[in-house]
Order: structure tokens, then sequence, then C-alpha cells
């Protein structure tokens, strides 16, 4: 106990000197101590949540027969299309006689393929789209209406489970396309590639994160991974399991911020977000302008959306690569769907045409938790390996 | 056993580079390995390739089977073939049909002509009188893609991403102990088990004697022989403390890697202190270029680490070979060229420019371009190019970043398209581009 009385004692006097400055000494140890361990403290409270992608689908209203969001039917195939063009037996067999193709493809004005040079083929047959109004998603454009801006085209919008009106032209693209629906050959197909292939292996790690609950800050990290999937007896995938950045793919390694509100983590707009991913076994880069997340944080992962612009041109090799390529498997017809695109774009409207050059997408994501690890060195690699981070690549 | 003075003062040479380098191989064995004494019959010769000794025939030319040949000895490759990947080639617009190539056509079986069997060498008799050689009961061909002795075009090594390498090199088998084996990884050719595990040496052991003991067997876990198992050649057992005996290699000690999960893998590979034990070196690249890590793997590039693609065709398609049309390629392209000398740029060798080695080299293509080379003296106007294995390469005018993949699988359903050219391997080349990070 400190004795603060005795003062006028010359030896208490020093003594009680002493007395003040053991005191003054103590506070300041006090008080740093304190500070040190209310930041330790702190920062002990922020944890790191790593989560690997384990799903991907067409964001939308998709229902068991399709009826309700799609009234007039789910869309023609190429073979349809190809024969309601060249509508006599003669005029089909003299097309595959002159361009010896059976895939149909060949039906540009001077033989082009209707995949890579699909403006230069009309479908004759309607594509259908959508009726439904509902999708989760983001306000891209800013609207609640969607009328024209100087930087969008006018379009209908949706709106998500808390009555926001969200921008998804993606999704009349494709709401009414077999393929891109559930169990569909392409949704099917990416179902599978997930964990079969690697250039699918993305990472989110959300770091500081104060409160799972609420956070209006929280630094991201989003990259690409090296370490396989380990499906669990559940139809899904284990979590917690070790993923290493893939270091080497720098590109692809991207930071934005964000926040948690109610247990949904939601990055900050990204001007430009780069993923890979596959369709059909093809691969290729998905790219995205005004990218966004937002993920409903669960005990095991997340679910939620990724959305974003996303360039006609870019997107067209994508899925002409992919789901156009196969277009015979995947019941489509290639001119049909990119026209399509070209109809729905909304979003980076250029000044001199007035025409849009972007569409709106929303893509339904999963994630389960993972150990996300950072090879800094070639030893963490070892280390990493050693720990049974997972199969290698 | 003679003292492998030479080869030991090798290996310490690059024994000691590596603490700087780890890129680079610990054996570099320079394609002077033994090979195993077997009869051959006269008009089979030895050839040297980049990726080692291959059988050829008479003239040099390398030797091929194909994986498609079904067990019963019929062979797949026939002139009524014209198929590739067991689909049916997707024939081109434009194009007419009538006599298309076929596999005899690109492939060439090897005539007998006055020879006898002997060893593994066999006749298989095609038709009445048209006698072929057949190696281990593989009926053998040589290749319209290889122009030259030393190539070995017709084989898709180094690889190409997810195309089935239907031909397979004829290499000279080696004198390896039983229980060693060559496993090609990529553009490189490793030591590996019996089992497929790949082999590695450490920079810390001294020569014919391993340092590795405790914690470092966790992680390096000595390739141990049996005890029957007996030294050959260079290839000698060293006892360990625990007298086990452990195989060494022109007196460095192997190991299998505990982070090698399945056939091919060289995780170990660049870890601190240790080498993939590589027997033929990834061929020397031209020095412009890099390898490029991407999230579909390795990647050769150009100096700015543009992706370099090359475009490849089934093999019996009259598409990517000396003389073929080049219509195919036009199919990416909506049939412009125009269209697609837009879209895929080729990569110009600079003037005075040579070729690395017969796997990296350069072409004569026609101008305005396409993927098929000019026949090697023509007349008509022409562009210098790079090529791998004949193949001209590419890049892709869309791709705006280094170590993009946006050209990959560009193409049609059925084959001809455009691939990546894949570098795994490519840095176990003691003097090939290191990876580099793609920013």
């Amino acid at each position: 106990m400190i004795n603060v009385t005795a003062r006028t004692s010359p030896r208490g006097a020093t003594e009680d000197r002493g007395g003040i400055s053991r005191f003054v000494k103590a506070l300041r140890i006090g008080v740093c101590a304190a500070a040190v361990l209310a930041f330790v403290g702190g920062r002990a409270h922020a944890e790191t949540i790593g989560l690997v992608m384990t799903s991907w689908h067409v964001e939308g209203v998709f229902t068991k027969d399709g009826k309700s969001e799609c009234p007039d039917g789910l869309n023609p195939t190429l073979e349809e299309n190809f024969k309601a063009q060249f509508k006599t037996k003669e005029e089909q067999d003299a097309i595959i006689k002159k361009y010896g193709s059976t895939q149909w493809h060949y039906r540009g004005p001077n033989g082009e393929s209707d995949n890579n040079s699909p403006e230069t083929v009309f479908d004759p047959l309607p594509h259908p789209e959508p009726h439904a109004t509902a999708s989760d998603g983001f306000n891209l454009d800013g609207t609640q209406d969607g009328r024209a801006t100087d930087k969008t085209c006018k379009h209908d919008k949706f709106v998500n489970a808390s009555g926001e009106a969200v921008d998804n032209q993606f999704y009349r693209v494709t709401g009414c396309v077999k393929s891109f629906r559930p169990q569909g050959t392409f949704d099917g197909f990416i179902t599978n590639e997930i964990p079969a292939l690697m250039v699918n292996r993305w990472l989110i790690e959300i770091k500081g994160v104060d409160d799972r609950m609420n956070d209006d800050h929280v630094d991201v990290m989003i990259a690409h991974g090296l370490d396989e999937l380990v499906a669990d007896g559940n139809n899904g995938f284990v979590a917690g399991r070790s993923q290493r950045v893939d270091e080497g793919s720098a590109s692809f390694i991207q930071h934005t911020t964000g926040r948690i509100v109610n247990g949904v983590f939601m990055t900050d707009s990204m001007p430009e977000f780069r993923m890979t991913g596959s369709g059909l076994v093809e691969v290729g880069e998905r790219r995205f302008k005004d990218a966004r997340f937002k993920l409903k944080l669960t005990p095991n992962g997340a679910t939620g959306v990724l959305a974003g612009y996303g360039d006609i041109p870019r997107l067209w090799r994508f899925y002409a690569k992919t789901i156009g390529l196969h277009a015979i498997a995947s019941t489509v017809s290639p001119p049909s769907l990119y026209h399509s695109i070209v109809r729905n774009a909304d979003g980076y409207k250029d000044p001199a045409t007035g025409q849009c050059t972007a569409i709106s997408q929303v893509y339904a994501v999963g994630f389960v938790n993972a150990n996300i690890v950072r090879q800094s060195s070639s030893t963490d690699v070892a280390a990493a390996i050693s720990k049974g981070a997972g199969a290698v690549r | 056993m003679k003292f492998p003075v030479r080869a030991f003062l090798g290996a310490a040479v690059v024994g000691a580079a590596t603490a700087l380098l780890t890129l680079q191989p610990a054996l570099a064995a320079d394609g002077k390995l033994a090979l195993k004494e077997e009869p051959r019959p006269s008009n089979i010769r030895l050839q040297e390739t980049e990726m080692g000794v291959v059988y050829a025939d008479s003239r040099g030319m390398t030797l091929y089977t194909d994986r498609n040949d079904p067990k019963d000895f019929v062979p797949a490759c026939t002139e009524k073939s014209n198929e590739s990947r067991g689909e049916a080639t997707e024939p081109h617009p434009d194009h007419p049909v009538a006599n298309p190539p076929n596999c005899l056509t690109k492939h060439l079986p090897v005539d007998v002509g006055d020879g006898k069997p002997v060893g593994a060498w066999t006749v298989f008799e095609r038709s009445p009188g048209v006698k072929q050689w057949a190696y281990r009961g593989h009926p053998v061909y040589t290749s319209v893609k290889d122009i030259a002795p030393g190539q070995s075009w017709n084989s898709l090594e180094p690889g190409l991403r997810q195309y089935r390498k239907r031909w397979l090199t004829v290499f000279a088998p080696l004198d390896l102990p039983p229980d060693i084996i060559l496993q090609t990884v990529g553009a490189a050719r490793v030591f590996a088990t019996y089992s497929n595990h790949t082999l590695y040496t450490l920079t810390q052991d001294r020569p014919g004697k391993s340092t590795c003991e405790d914690a470092c067997v966790k992680k390096w876990q000595p390739f141990l022989g049996g005890e029957m198992s007996q030294p050959r050649g260079e290839w000698t057992l060293a006892t360990r403390a625990d007298k086990t005996r452990q195989w060494v290699f022109r007196g460095k000690p192997l190991y299998t890697f505990a982070g090698d999960r399945k056939n091919g893998d060289v995780k170990g590979n660049n870890l601190p202190g240790s080498q993939v034990a590589v027997a033929y070196a990834a061929p020397t690249p031209p020095s412009f270029m890099t390898i490029q890590t991407t999230p579909a793997g390795d990647l050769y590039a150009d100096d700015k680490g543009k992706t370099l693609y090359a475009f490849i065709c089934p093999s019996e398609s009259d598409c990517d070979d000396v003389t073929d049309k080049s219509h195919w390629w036009f199919v990416d392209c909506g049939n412009s060229p125009e269209k697609c000398t837009r879209q895929w740029l080729p990569v110009l060798a600079a003037p005075g420019a040579k070729a690395t080695g017969n796997t990296w080299t350069i072409v004569n293509m026609p101008r305005p371009w396409s993927p098929v080379r000019a026949a090697e003296n023509s007349a008509e106007p022409s562009v210098r190019v790079w090529a791998q294995n004949g193949r001209p390469l590419f890049t892709y005018v869309y791709e705006d970043r280094p170590g993009m993949i946006d050209g990959m699988d560009t193409g049609t359903f059925t084959g001809p398209r455009w691939f990546g050219v894949m570098a795994t391997g490519g840095n176990l080349n003691a003097k090939g581009p290191t990876t580099q990070a793609a920013r």
C-alpha cells in the first residue's frame, strides 16, 4: 500500500517520494499493461474466416418444371433451329453436304460457325425468357426502376428477398435454358468440375473480423487455391481443411474490403474482379466489373452470390468455348444465347452508339470453411505439405 | 568399379551452384546415360533426341507406337481410320471430304525389308505381303510431322493440356536397376521408383553417403533397395546407419518426397536443399521465353508474360501439317482469315534468331499466316515464327495481362483447337526459364 500522508518526514519524504514514484511507475505500467492487454485482447478477438468455393450456379428462380417462371416453355435446341432455318430435308442435306458437318454449326451466310460468329446467324425460333421477378443480387445501376442512364440501358429490375431492386439480366438470358437450369448439362458439369478441376479452386479470406455478426470493416483477399476439395458423406465437402494460396498466380490474388451485417458478409464493389472457371471441361477466365460478393456466413462456410457486369465479347468467348462448343450435348443454340445477351445488356453504355456493352450477372455460390495457407517461402510450402494440406495439383 | 570422377565433380559443381539456383537439376545426365544392350534389326538405328535416345528407321526418323492399338494386334491406324481420341473427326466447312487424309498418310509403317525378328523386335503382317516392324508387340511408325532426324514432333510432349497423347515415342531403354524407371514430367524425364514416385537428391549429402536422418527422413524418405538388389553401372547401394541399403546414382543418395502423392508429382522440386533427379532436362527454350504460373498450370509465355498457344489437330486431320489446309483455323474466327490474323498473333523470330535445338525451332509460315507452316523450301512469301515441335506459336490478342488462359480450348468440338503450351517440368531445365508469378 502506498503511503501518501507522511510527506513531512524528510525520510518519509524520501520514502514518500519513492512511494509516489512507485505509484506513478505502477500507474504507468498498469496503463501500459491495460493498453497492451486491450490491444492484444482486441486483436485476439479479431478472427480470420477462410472459405473455399464449392458450388456455382446461375442465380434466379428455377422451379422444378419451370412452368411458372417460363410460361413460354424452355429453349429450343440447335437441331430444332437448324431444321427451322433449313426447312426441307433437301436444304438440310445440302448444307450438311456442303459443309460436311453433322454439328449443324455452319449456318452463317458464308458458312460461318454459329458459335464462333453468332452475330451472323439469327435463329428462327424464339428464345424464351423468364417472367420471374425475384432474384438475389445487387443494385448495380443504382436505379430503382432500371431506367436508362448515361451509363446504363433500360431494363426491368428484379427484387431480392429484402425487397430491394437488383440487376441480373443474365438470368433473363439463361433462366429458360435447360442446360443452365438445375441438373441441366452445363449446370451439372460445373457442379462436378468444381471439385475435379483446379481452375475452379477459389478462396476468400476475410481478415480482422471482430464480430461475425456485425463488423463495419473487414479486409478481404480472394485468390486461386492449390488443394483439392474432399467430399464428405453428405453430398458436400469437408470444412476446415487447409488450402494453399496459389502464390504463383499472383495476378489473381485480389484484395478488397467489406463488412458484415447481421451475419451477411459483403465486399465493397471491385472495379474489376478476375477468376478462372470451367464449363463442360473447357477452361477460361471470367471477369466482372463492379463485382461484389454477398455471403451469409454459416458455421461451416457461406452461401450467397457474386454479382457484376460482364463485357459481352469476353463473356461470349467464355461461353462459346464451353457451352457453345458443346452445344448439341448442352441442347442450346449459340446464336439464341448470344443475341439474348446483346438484347439484355444493361451496363457500360457506349456513348457513341447508345448500346450497352456489358450485362449484369449474378451467380449463386457456396463455400465451406478452409484454413488458408499463405506460402511466403518454399519452407512454408514444405510445412503446408507435411501438415497434410491436401492433395497437390 | 571405377570411381566416376567426372560425374562426381560435375555433380559437386552443380550441387554448389544449386545453393543459389535451386532449379538446376542435380544429375543433368546430358543424354549419356548407359543404354540397355538389346539386339535390333539392321534397318533400325539409335538416334539422339533432346528427350533421350530413341529408336529410328534407317533415315534416323523417330519411331512411334499407337496407344490405340488393341492387344489383339489389329492396328488402329489404317487407311480407313480418320478419327482421333475415339471421336469422328468433324469435316471442315468448305473442305471437300472426298479422299481426306487418313492415319496411314500421316503415319508410315516401318517396313521390315529383309529383316528377321530379333529380341523385342517382331514382324507384324499388316496385309498379305506387307510387313511392319513391331517393338514389344506394338507396330511402329514414322510420322510426317517429323522432317529431320532427332525430332520427336509427333509426340505431344512437352505436354498440352488434356490432349490425349496417342502416339508414343519409342525410346531406347536405359540400363537401369529393376527398381528404377524413367518418368516423363512434362518436358523433362526424371528418375522414379518402380512405383512411379519421383526421385530426389539432397545437397546436404556427401558423395555416396546420406546425412538425412531423424526428422529429415520424415520428409525425404530414403529410396531403399531390397536384399537382392545389386549395384549396376553407375547405380550403387549405400549402407545407412540402420543397415538398410539406399540407392545411389553417381554418388548421390536418392530419396522420395513425402509430399508427392501421385505419378509425376515433383512437389519436392524447389524446396531448399533438394533437387529432382533429372535424367533428361526439358529442352532449352529461346531466351525470351518465360514460364507463367496460372490457375491452369505452368504455361510457357513470351517475354511480356503472354501465354503461348499452338493450334493442334487430331493427328489424321488435314489440319496442321506441312501442306495441310488451314481451313480449320478459320472456324474459330468466322471463316475470316483477316479476323484470325487479328486474333492470333504469331511469335515472330527476331532477325538472326536460331533454333535452340530440335524442340524449339523457327519455322516458316505463309503470309498472311495460318497455323500451318509452309514447306521448308517454299518460295511463297512467309514469316519466321517460333515453334515448339514444329507447331508455330501464337499469342491471343484478347489477353491483356500475363498468365491469362483466355485462348485455351478455343476451337472446335471434335479436336482442332488452341492449346496453351504447358511448361510442366520446364523449370527442371538447368538452362531454362524459371517459373514466374503472373503479376
